[in-house]
C-alpha cells in the first residue's frame, strides 16, 4: 500500500497511474459484475481496518439486493484512535488509492454516492483528498458514466469536527447527516439502515486501499500474504519509547511482537525495558512483556487478550506508572464520550475521577474494587463499543499492573 | 399484523405480534420492566439503559425497548445478572445526580426515587466532586429547567419533534457535561409544551404553574375530562383543599393518547375563582335556596301563558341538560337554545368547539340559539349562562321578561343560582367524534354551593308534585338511556373511566 508513498507524484493522478493507478477500476467495470468484485474480496480475505476487523466482503453482502432505496459508501476517515495516524498516510500521499478502492466498492454494493468522512484535524488529509477528487473527476473516474461503463458514483469530502466518537460508523452516520455525533441502536445495522435509513458501507481508509491492491493484483495474491485471518499487509503505527516510531507496513503472522518492537523499531529509546505495549490502539489490552512473545496477527493477539485493532502500537518502559497511562486513557474516553446512554456518559468520568484520585496520593484500598467494579458495569451495557474502549484497557492495567495501583493508594503520588 | 410470537418472560408464557418490544410484551405478561427514554408514543431511543435484559441465546444483555419479540424468545428481566447491571446503571445515574428530593417538585411521582427503591443498591459508593450543570433555567412561561437533575433520557425532544412537530430542544456539549438547550431565544413556543414536564421521568422540566404550590402527598386526585373544548382530553385533577391545583392528562389512545394542550392544562382559575357567587340571590340579595327555588317555581308558573325561552349552556352536563329539558317539558317551552362558544382548532387535540358539551344540549334537544338573537318575546328567560366564551347579549336579557340565570359570576337577573365547574359534579357529556365520557366530582368549593341538577330538579319537583328527581348521577344517566337511542344501552359502569361512543344512529356528526 504505502510502496509509493514516498513519491510526491504519486499524489497526483499521472503519477498514480504510471504506477498502474485505475486499472484495476477499468478493468472491474468492464469485465465485471460487482458481485464478482465482491467475491473477490471476500476470496482475498480481507479484514476491515478499522479496528473491529470485520470481513469485508461479507459486509458488503449484507446491503440488501434489488431495493428500492439507495445505497450509499462512506469512508471512515476520521482517524481519532489514539496512537493511530495510517489512514493520512493513504490520504496524504497516495489518496488515488483510497479512491479507487472506494469505487470498486461502490460498483460492488451499488451506491452512487460515497462520503468521506474525514477527520476534522486532519487539515492536509482533507485538501489531499479533495485535490485527487478535482483530478479524477475531471478526468471521468468520479461522477457520471465513468470511463463509459454506465456506472456513476459521486464522491465528497465531509470533514469532521472533532470528536472522537465519529469514528464509530453509525455516530459518524449521524454526523454526516447533520446530526449529533451520537451512536445509533443496532439492529438496524447500516447495510440494511443507514445513511438516510438507505442501505450504506462504511469502509475504512485502509481497507480500501487493500481492496485496490486487491482488485489490481487478484484475491490469490492478497490471500498468499499475511497469515491466515490476517491476510495481505497491514498498516501500523508504532509510537511511545520506541527507537523508530513511525508507520510501517507489515505482514502479519511473520514475527512476535517483541521481534517487531527490537527488531523492526530498534527497542526502547530509553534504553529502559519495556513495561507495556498496547497493539490495537489506546481501545484494547496492554500486553504485558511476558506476552510479547506472541505472534504478530489478529488471531494470535486476540488470542492473547488484546487486538490489533486499528494499528496503533504504543510502548511504555518502565519509568512508566500503569496508573498514569490508565488515567490518559480514562482522561481520553470520559472527554469523548458522548453522552447519549447512561453507563458510559457517567461512568466513564467516574472512573476516571477515581483514577485521578488515586494518581494524586488520595485514593484508598477500596478504590482498586470500585474500580474493576464500575468498569464492569460499563461493560457491555452501553449503545457503542466506547465504554468498552475504556473498559478493557483499564481493567488490564489493574489486573496486570496492580502493584503500582496499591502503591498509588499506599501513599505517595504518580501524577 | 405480524405473525404471533410465543415468548417466555420470567417463566411467563405470553403471545405477542412478533417484533412488539420486549417491554410491551412483557407487561402484557404481567411483568413491569423499568425504562426512563422509552415511552409507547415516541421514538426508541435506547439510552437509558435502565431496561435491560436477559434473553437466552444472546451474549450482551439487550435493552428491552429496541428488542422485538421473536417466536420461543426466552426473557429474563430480573434474574441475578439483570438485577446487577440495573442496579449499576441506576447508581450511575445517581452519581451525579443533586439527590434533592426534599426541594424537588417530582418528589412523589419521581421515577428515579421509584426505581433507586426498586433497583438500587441502596449505598452511596460515589465520593468524588459532581459535576454542576445549569439550574432554574427558563424554557419560557411554562417550563423550568433544571440541568442536574437530568437524566438526558431526550424524551421531551422527541416530543417536540415528534408529536408537536416544535422541534425546540437538542443537547448541547457532551459526555456527562451534555445539557439540554433551547433553540432560539431558549423560550419553548409549542402549545403542548407542558407535555414534557409530564413525561420527564425525574424532576428535570416543571411546571411553573404548579411547582412549589403542594406536595402530591397532600392532594387528592380526580379522573375527569378537561373541559376547555370539545375534545374532552382525559385528565386527573390534581386538588387540595377542594381547589384546583393542576391538571395532568390521563392515557385514552381513543381521545388524546396521552398528552393534552397547555390551554386547557392551564384553564382552571375560574374553578378557584373566590369571586364566584356560592348562593342564590333574588335582586342581587342572597337568599336562602328553599326560597329561591319556590320564587323561580312561581315565576315560570306565572309566565308560562305568555311564554317561556330555555338557554342551555354546552358546559352542562348530559344529567343537567335533560333535568332542564324535564323542567322545559312541564312547563310547555317551546323555545329551547342553547349557546355554543366556538374559537380555533388544530389538528391535534384542539377542537373549535369551546365547550364540552355542545352535543349532548342538540342531544336533549336544545337547538343553537340564532345569531344575532331575535328580540325576545317570552314572558320568563331561564338561562344557564355558559361559563365563558359565548352569552346573551345584554340588550335581549334586558327584554327578556323575568330572568332566572344561572351563573359563576354576578349577573343582573330576577333570581339568579351559582353555577358548579366541572370538578364539583359527577356526569356525562359527549365530546367530539360522539363520545360519552364522565366528568367526576373531585371538590367541594362552597360547602352550601347547590349544584344545577338539584336546583333544576326541586324547581321541576314545585313545579309538578308527582316528580321524582333521580339522586346520583348514575341514575340521571339511567334515565337519559330511556331517551334518544344515542344513549340506549349506555350505562354509568359501561361509560366507565375511559369514555364510549355513543350508539351510531344516535350520532350528532
Amino acid at each position: 500500500m504505502l510502496e509509493h508513498a514516498g513519491d510526491p507524484a504519486q499524489r497526483t493522478l499521472e503519477g498514480y497511474r504510471r504506477h498502474g493507478g485505475y486499472i484495476a477500476l477499468e478493468k472491474a467495470l468492464r469485465t465485471m459484475q460487482p458481485d464478482a468484485v465482491t467475491a473477490e474480496v471476500l476470496q482475498s480475505g480481507l479484514r476491515g481496518r478499522g479496528g473491529a476487523g470485520f470481513l469485508t466482503g461479507k459486509k458488503w453482502q449484507f446491503v440488501p439486493k434489488g431495493g428500492s432505496k439507495p445505497v450509499y459508501l462512506c469512508i471512515n476517515a476520521d482517524e481519532s484512535e489514539p496512537g493511530t495516524c495510517k489512514d493520512r498516510q493513504i490520504m496524504e500521499h497516495d489518496p488515488h488509492q483510497m479512491i479507487e478502492g472506494a469505487l470498486l466498492a461502490a460498483y460492488a454494493i451499488g451506491a452512487g454516492t460515497c462520503y468521506v468522512y474525514i477527520r476534522g484535524e486532519y487539515p492536509h488529509s482533507i485538501r489531499a483528498t479533495e485535490e485527487a477528487l478535482v483530478e479524477a473527476r475531471a478526468a471521468g473516474l468520479v461522477g457520471r458514466d465513468i470511463l463509459g461503463s454506465g456506472f456513476s458514483c459521486e464522491m465528497w469530502v465531509h470533514p469532521g469536527a472533532g470528536a472522537y466518537i465519529c469514528g464509530e460508523e453509525t455516530a459518524l452516520l449521524s454526523s454526516l447527516e447533520g446530526g449529533r455525533g451520537y451512536p445509533r441502536l443496532k439492529p438496524p445495522f447500516p447495510a440494511v439502515e443507514g445513511l438516510w435509513r438507505c442501505p450504506t458501507i462504511v469502509n475504512n481508509v485502509e481497507t480500501l486501499a487493500c481492496v485496490t491492491q486487491i482488485l489490481r493484483r487478484g484475491a490469490a495474491w492478497f490471500a498468499g500474504l499475511g497469515c491466515a485471518g490476517s491476510a495481505g499487509t497491514r498498516l501500523f503505527c508504532v509510537s511511545g519509547h520506541v527507537r523508530r516510531p513511525g508507520v510501517y507496513e507489515f505482514e502479519c503472522g511473520k514475527f512476535t511482537l517483541r521481534e517487531l518492537l527490537e527488531e523492526f523499531c530498534g527497542g526502547t529509546n530509553t534504553g529502559r525495558p519495556i513495561k507495556g505495549c498496547m497493539p490495537g490502539g489506546s481501545s484494547f489490552q496492554v500486553l504485558s512483556p511476558a506476552e510479547l512473545d506472541v505472534r504478530f496477527d489478529a488471531d494470535s493477539v486476540a488470542k492473547a487478550g488484546s487486538s490489533l485493532g486499528s494499528g496503533g502500537i504504543m510502548v511504555f518502559d518502565d519509568s512508566v506508572s500503569a496508573l498514569d497511562v490508565a488515567l490518559n486513557i480514562a482522561e481520553f474516553y470520559s472527554h469523548e464520550s458522548c453522552g447519549q446512554c447512561t453507563p458510559c456518559r457517567e461512568g466513564s468520568d467516574w472512573v476516571k475521577k477515581i483514577l485521578l484520585r488515586m494518581a494524586r496520593g488520595r485514593g484508598t484500598a477500596g478504590d482498586l474494587e470500585l474500580l474493576w467494579d464500575v468498569t464492569r458495569k460499563m461493560d457491555g451495557t452501553t449503545i457503542c463499543p466506547l465504554a468498552e474502549a475504556l473498559v478493557w484497557p483499564v481493567q488490564s492495567y489493574l489486573k496486570k499492573y496492580r502493584e503500582d495501583f496499591e502503591a498509588a493508594v499506599r501513599g505517595g503520588a504518580t501524577a | 399484523m405480524s405473525a404471533p410470537a410465543h415468548l417466555r418472560i420470567d417463566g411467563h408464557a405470553v403471545t405477542v405480534p412478533a417484533g412488539t418490544n420486549l417491554i410491551e410484551a412483557a407487561r402484557r405478561a404481567g411483568v413491569t420492566v423499568p425504562h426512563y427514554c422509552y415511552h409507547p408514543r415516541l421514538s426508541i431511543a435506547g439510552n437509558c439503559r435502565v431496561c435491560l435484559v436477559e434473553v437466552e441465546g444472546v451474549g450482551k444483555l439487550q435493552i428491552g425497548c429496541n428488542t422485538g419479540a421473536r417466536d420461543g424468545m426466552v426473557v429474563h428481566t430480573a434474574n441475578e445478572r439483570v438485577k446487577e447491571a440495573r442496579g449499576g446503571v441506576m447508581e450511575f445515574l445517581l452519581i451525579n445526580h443533586p439527590l434533592d428530593c426534599t426541594i424537588c417538585d417530582q418528589a412523589g411521582e419521581c421515577k428515579l426515587q421509584d426505581y433507586a427503591v426498586d433497583h438500587g443498591t441502596g449505598v452511596a459508593r460515589f465520593e468524588d466532586g459532581k459535576v454542576h450543570k445549569p439550574k432554574n433555567v427558563s424554557w419560557g412561561e411554562k417550563v423550568v429547567f433544571d440541568s442536574e437533575r437530568c437524566i438526558l433520557c431526550t424524551r421531551c425532544v422527541r416530543f417536540l419533534d415528534e408529536v408537536a412537530g416544535t422541534p425546540q430542544v437538542s443537547i448541547d456539549e457532551r459526555g456527562d457535561r451534555s445539557t439540554l438547550i433551547v433553540g432560539g431565544d431558549g423560550a419553548l413556543t409549542s402549545p403542548y409544551q407542558m407535555n414534557i414536564i409530564d413525561i420527564c421521568p425525574v424532576g428535570a422540566l416543571t411546571s411553573r404553574d404548579f411547582r412549589f404550590k403542594s406536595r402530591l402527598w397532600f392532594m387528592r386526585f380526580t379522573e375527569t375530562i378537561c373541559t376547555s373544548c370539545a375534545r374532552g382530553c382525559n385528565v386527573v385533577a390534581g386538588s387540595r383543599n377542594d381547589r384546583l391545583l393542576r391538571m395532568v392528562p390521563r392515557e385514552n389512545p381513543e381521545v388524546n393518547d396521552h398528552w393534552m394542550c397547555d390551554h386547557g392544562r392551564l384553564h382552571y382559575a375560574f374553578v378557584n375563582d373566590e369571586a364566584r357567587i356560592v348562593t342564590a340571590k333574588a335582586a342581587g340579595r342572597p337568599l336562602p335556596y328553599a326560597a329561591a327555588i319556590d320564587q323561580a317555581a312561581q315565576l315560570l308558573e306565572g309566565a308560562r301563558a305568555q311564554g317561556i325561552l330555555a338557554v342551555a349552556s354546552p358546559f352542562m352536563t348530559n344529567e343537567e341538560l335533560w333535568a332542564l329539558k324535564g323542567l322545559c317539558d312541564a312547563l310547555d317551552v317551546k323555545d329551547r337554545w342553547f349557546l355554543k362558544p366556538m374559537g380555533e382548532g388544530d389538528d391535534l387535540l384542539v377542537h373549535p368547539e369551546k365547550c364540552p358539551n355542545a352535543r349532548g344540549a342538540a342531544l336533549a334537544g336544545f337547538v343553537e340559539a340564532p345569531a344575532p338573537p331575535p328580540t325576545p318575546t317570552c314572558g320568563a328567560l331561564l338561562y344557564v349562562a355558559p361559563r365563558e366564551g359565548a352569552a346573551l347579549p345584554p340588550e335581549f336579557l334586558a327584554q327578556a321578561g323575568k330572568r332566572i340565570v344561572f351563573s359563576l359570576r354576578e349577573q343582573e337577573a330576577d333570581l339568579l343560582f351559582p353555577l358548579t365547574t366541572f370538578l364539583e359534579k359527577d356526569g356525562t357529556v359527549v365530546s367530539a367524534g360522539d363520545r360519552v365520557q364522565r366528568l367526576t366530582k373531585g371538590i367541594t368549593f362552597d360547602r352550601n354551593l347547590l349544584a344545577e341538577r338539584s336546583v333544576l330538579d326541586r324547581i321541576h319537583a314545585a313545579l309538578e308534585p308527582g316528580f321524582v328527581a333521580p339522586e346520583t348521577a348514575a341514575q340521571a344517566f339511567a334515565r337519559l338511556a330511556e331517551g334518544p337511542a344515542a344513549f340506549a344501552d349506555l350505562t354509568w359502569a359501561k361509560v366507565g373511566a375511559l369514555g364510549t361512543p355513543l350508539a351510531r344512529e344516535g350520532a350528532t356528526a
